[in-house]
């Protein structure tokens, strides 16, 4: 295999386990938790920022053309840890002011303005995070202490991702399969009798939006350990809602089902269809790829409403109708 | 346990498909030559890509029409690079991977550049960015050849050319607060306030806002003599019509960066204002870009008879990225005949030495003629379409600047002509840049 | 005087914001979809009034009502084709967002593949500025002002005078409930969607016309601050909608005058800052749903 094709398959893996990380953290919040957070991507963002600023070292110095605050030498798994928090402590914030209103969907509109802030602020203010040219030459992890060439280092990158993939995996099936996970599935179903019995919903609420939160935020720090630059350009607002086709695609609240939709969305879908052997002197041939994109989604969904692996069906799970279902249930129940 | 067998079975047969397409690159085989436009060809930037497309295939007719270099001939592929680092970077290793006989690259520009910057030069492909980013003014890669101006001398220029040659002491500016704009505020900050001017307002836009009404009025309020700006071309387009309606139909005297030479912003803003008072009141300054003289009179046949169905292509009669991308493939061309080698590592030195001319080398305007030239045995200084241009050792341009407006010959106000303002290198160099 | 020029240009804004808020909510409050498509039909709308302007040759008054046209029929299309029928496999109206992500994606870059990525420009005569109380505006602006005022104040005696309007109310507190009573909720629904498609396109007219110049990404471009001014006066709440757009658009242009660059943060900050005091927005919904609806 050539070196271009490693580098190739080096690319795809690290995004690929990136991406799956990125998945859990949004099925989490959204596939059990029913939180609509179309503010991911700036917990994912926060967490790549984080890592980067204090693994850069203080600003100046041999990057003098990038200003930013917070400046640090830190170990890279101390940077990590620092990053997953602060993607926990960020999603505490904006956790207390999106979540106050009692429509989830409301909830997730008020997130989005979230992110439209958190973009526009970061691109403007140039002092913070270095503006829209984003921070470059972030170190790679180990990298100095192993030298290796690029091609190896890439490969044990990859090993990297893996481990992280396999730990996250691990968080993820505890937290699923508890108690407090079944309390989390109750509040999604039906959120007034979830309260009836007892149960603290706006707290639960918080709890899964921060675990989802710093999860995010680790996938950023993995990322940008790759890339080694992070601008506002790799977060806008609309990066989220591919996260989100992921997830319905693989199948809502079913961990598997993400891992599974990430890849086949992000990996296969996005790049196999660069393939397709197509030219023209326009830009009609990217632009009828994305056209084959939606199509697909849309089918996909036609076909597939509830994911390729839908969730399953648990005994305690309450009555499928609610007090007000919509027009979705007055419709169907119209036919 | 079954979760991740699974996974890691997906993960390996996503591995054996892609495989699967792929064939060697970094050995040239026979057959063509392939140049990439690795350019944005969907999302905000999406215009650039179908320039990307089209100067590359001008450049591949024109050495195609001298033969081509031992004997291969040269064909263009577009690769997408979004608008997005993080995107951009599996598509360039795409095209490393699995473009066979790929020569050259096109790009990237700058908002990709950061990511994939590392990847190109561990391939050792030759690659003729169109970013500006004054993160690259150092850089030491020869795999780089940057033959348009760094951000950073730009912003130098167009502070010395308001300060000397426009004569104008108080200026507003006016900058979005994009990337490839931002890069050229503190040169232009630096070298002004050197050279005595003050700032009567200063704006940091953000893009493709519903109006800049506000902003306007600030400035106008400060009555600036000029405004000196970089914009994208729809913030521009509403700006400047917003401008004339609150300045009762007429601009302030508008300094502008080679931004706006862009076709695009062309086209834009005077649908957008009308010709006259574009063509009245905006000067672009740019690294020269003569529009006339042999090596361009060459550009502009291979424009014309470039074949296929190249889309408005008279937009790049003059438009300097078009013309300095075409020039930087073509030099590569020549320079791969100098080594007489397809190995880039060979042949990549050479290029700088193509574009600033070995003592004794003769100055040829068409690749024909250069490959003539060097078939008998001598060295080739090239003049292209965008005249002669100058790279420092960081292959980087320190070509000099001029200001152009546009004189509406031909089409519209397609047609450039300069405003007798050059910042030569000597200037530049006083005030601070290359 | 700065002031009440930015009065001025913030009510241009809160005009054009109006039209789309209004729109989006009004899809929203009856059907319950959060639909992502809108900010691309918005662009088809531009792109109608494109086609009657500048090839038809056309006026541009002629090529707004073209532009709202256009967004009545692909916003009608589009209920008939893919959301309805969606909803009533029993996709769940979460998944439904990502169909209308997904049907967006598709407009955009159909789009894109016809009309190309460079920028048009509607052919417009250059007015002059009409001085009003300190304010500076173009025949243009005070037209899209009027435009606005003139089809709020149509919608607001449809859904208060007509039976129509009784019966989307009606569909909008509780379609199952309506459609015991009588009413042909689907009827009512497509009609609603047409409207609002009708706004949506004449909201994406205006706004090429106050850019100068738009392509194909400009309408979601928009969507979002749209989508801002709709979550500030309650979502499902037309008049909070059209509140919403006044309170974003006045303090995009007042906040300029302090940081032209953060113009769009101070406008938000606002939002946040209301929504701590009033979380369900500024008119919450007469039946606060605690869920979506069937999942």
């Amino acid at each position: 295999m050539t070196t271009a094709w490693q580098f190739y398959f080096i690319t795809l893996l690290t995004y690929s386990g990136v991406n799956i990380i990125a998945a859990w953290a949004l099925n989490l919040q959204y596939g059990l938790g029913g939180i609509l957070n179309f503010a991911f991507i700036i917990f994912q963002a926060v967490g790549a920022y984080a890592a980067a600023v204090l693994t850069l070292g203080p600003a100046g110095g041999i990057t003098t053309f990038q200003t930013y605050v917070g400046g640090a030498h830190l170990p890279w798994l101390l940077a990590l840890v620092v990053a997953t928090l602060a993607g926990g402590v960020l999603a505490l914030l904006v956790g207390l002011v999106a979540l106050r209103p009692k429509r989830t969907d409301y909830q997730g509109m008020v997130l989005l303005t979230v992110a439209i802030i958190a973009a526009v602020v970061v691109t403007d203010e140039k002092g913070w995070l270095n503006g829209a040219s984003g921070l470059v030459g972030v170190p790679k992890p180990f990298n100095e202490s192993l030298g290796l060439g690029l091609i190896e280092y890439g490969w044990f990158y990859v090993g990297v991702v893996a481990v992280a993939v396999v730990l996250v995996f691990i968080v993820i099936h505890l937290l699923t399969s508890s108690p407090w996970c079944r309390q989390v599935r109750a509040m999604r179903e039906d959120p007034v009798a979830a309260e009836a019995l007892g149960l603290n919903v706006p707290a639960r609420r918080l709890q899964v939006f921060v675990i989802g939160g710093a999860i995010a935020a680790f996938s950023g720090a993995l990322l940008v350990g790759y890339i080694g630059s992070w601008s506002p350009g790799a977060w806008g607002p609309g990066e989220t809602f591919l996260l989100f086709v992921c997830i319905v695609v693989g199948g809502l609240g079913n961990n598997f089902g993400a891992a599974v939709g990430s890849v086949l969305v992000l990996t296969v879908l996005f790049n196999g269809l660069a393939y397709l052997p197509i030219f023209s002197y326009t830009t009609a041939a990217e632009a009828l790829q994305l056209v084959l994109l939606g199509l697909i989604v849309i089918a996909f969904l036609w076909f597939k409403p509830r994911g390729l692996f839908p969730e399953r069906r648990r005994r305690f799970a309450f009555p499928s109708a609610g007090p007000d279902r919509g027009t979705a249930v007055a419709v169907e129940e119209a036919r | 346990m079954r979760t991740r067998r699974l996974l890691a079975g997906a993960v390996a047969l996503l591995a054996v498909v892609i495989a699967g397409c792929g064939s060697s690159s970094s050995e040239i085989g026979s057959g063509a030559l392939v140049m990439a436009s690795y350019q944005p060809y969907t999302g905000p930037d999406a215009a650039y890509g179908p320039e990307g497309t089209a100067l590359c295939s001008f450049a591949a007719y024109e050495i195609n029409s001298g033969g081509g270099v031992m004997g291969h001939k040269f064909q263009c592929e577009a690769f997408d690079s979004t608008g997005d680092p993080a995107d951009a970077l599996p598509v360039a290793n795409r095209m490393l991977a699995n473009t066979t006989n790929l020569i050259m690259v096109y790009g990237p520009t700058q908002s990709a550049q950061r990511a994939v910057e590392p990847v190109l030069n561990q391939e050792k492909i030759v690659h003729f960015p169109d970013s500006g980013d004054p993160a690259y003014d150092h850089q030491t890669s020869p795999y780089f050849i940057r033959n348009g101006p760094s951000d950073s001398l730009a912003g130098t220029a167009i502070a010395a050319y308001t300060a000397n040659h426009a004569g104008y002491k108080h200026v507003a500016i006016a900058f979005t607060n994009e990337e490839a704009a931002q890069t050229v505020v503190p040169a232009l900050k630096e070298t002004f306030a050197k050279l005595g001017g003050t700032f009567t307002s200063e704006q940091t836009l953000a893009p493709g806002q519903t109006s800049y009404r506000t902003e306007i009025s600030h400035i106008l309020a400060s009555h600036p003599e000029a405004i000196v700006t970089e914009m994208d071309p729809q913030t521009a387009a509403t700006f400047f019509s917003e401008e004339l309606e609150l300045n009762g139909g007429e601009l302030l005297p508008t300094i502008t960066t080679s931004a706006a030479l862009d076709s695009n912003w062309v086209g834009g803003v005077a649908k957008a204002i009308g010709p006259e008072q574009f063509m009245q009141k905006i000067v672009a300054v740019a690294s020269n870009t003569p529009t006339e003289g042999p090596g361009y009179e060459e550009y502009l046949q291979a424009l014309k008879k470039a074949p296929n169905n190249i889309p408005e292509r008279e937009n790049y009669a003059a438009d300097p990225y078009a013309q300095l991308g075409y020039d930087g493939l073509v030099c590569g061309a020549l320079a791969m005949l100098e080594a007489n080698s397809l190995e880039s590592e060979k042949w990549a030195p050479y290029v700088p030495k193509v574009i600033n001319g070995e003592k004794g080398a003769i100055v040829v305007h068409t690749f024909p003629e250069g490959k003539k030239a060097i078939e008998a045995g001598k060295t080739v200084r090239w003049s292209g379409a965008a005249g002669l241009v100058t790279l420092n050792k960081y292959n980087n341009s320190s070509t000099p600047f001029t200001g152009y407006k546009w004189n509406g010959k031909g089409n519209g106000v397609a047609s450039l002509e300069p405003t007798g303002g050059e910042v030569s290198s000597k200037e530049l160099e006083e005030a601070g840049g290359a | 005087m700065e002031l009440n020029l930015a009065l001025g240009f913030g009510l241009v804004t809160a005009s054009i914001l109006a039209l789309g808020a209004v729109g989006f909510t009004l899809q929203f409050g009856i059907t319950n979809i959060f639909n992502l498509s809108f900010g691309q039909v918005m662009t088809v709308g531009m792109f109608a009034a494109y086609l009657i302007n500048v090839q038809g040759g056309q006026s541009l008054w002629v090529g707004v009502l073209g532009g709202a046209l256009a967004g009545a029929v692909v916003s009608g299309f589009l209920n008939k084709t893919v959301f309805m029928p969606f909803l009533r496999r029993g996709v769940s109206l979460d998944g439904i967002i990502i169909v209308s992500l997904a049907v967006g994606l598709v407009l955009e870059n159909v789009m894109l593949a016809f009309a190309g990525p460079s920028f048009k420009a509607y052919n417009q005569p250059r007015t002059h500025s009409i001085h009003v109380l300190g304010m500076i505006l173009t025949v243009q602006q005070l037209l899209i002002i009027g435009i606005s005022v003139a089809a709020l104040v149509g919608l607001h005696l449809l859904l208060r005078q007509t039976r129509l309007g009784k019966a989307m109310r009606a569909t909008a507190a509780n379609a199952g409930l309506a459609r015991t009573s009588g009413i042909a909720t689907d009827r009512v629904t497509m009609i609603a969607w047409c409207l609002s498609g009708a706004l949506c396109g004449a909201a994406g007219v205006t706004f090429a016309l106050n850019l100068a110049t738009f392509d194909t990404t400009t309408g979601s471009s928009l969507l979002l601050v749209v989508i801002a001014a709709a979550v500030f006066g309650g979502v499902g709440q037309p008049y909070g909608a059209m509140l919403g757009a006044l309170v974003i658009g006045l303090a995009t242009e007042f906040a300029a005058l302090v940081s032209p660059n953060l113009k769009e943060v101070i406008a938000f900050a606002i939002l946040v800052v209301m929504l701590l005091v009033r979380p369900d927005g500024l008119i919450p919904s007469a039946a606060t749903k605690e869920t979506m609806g069937a999942r």
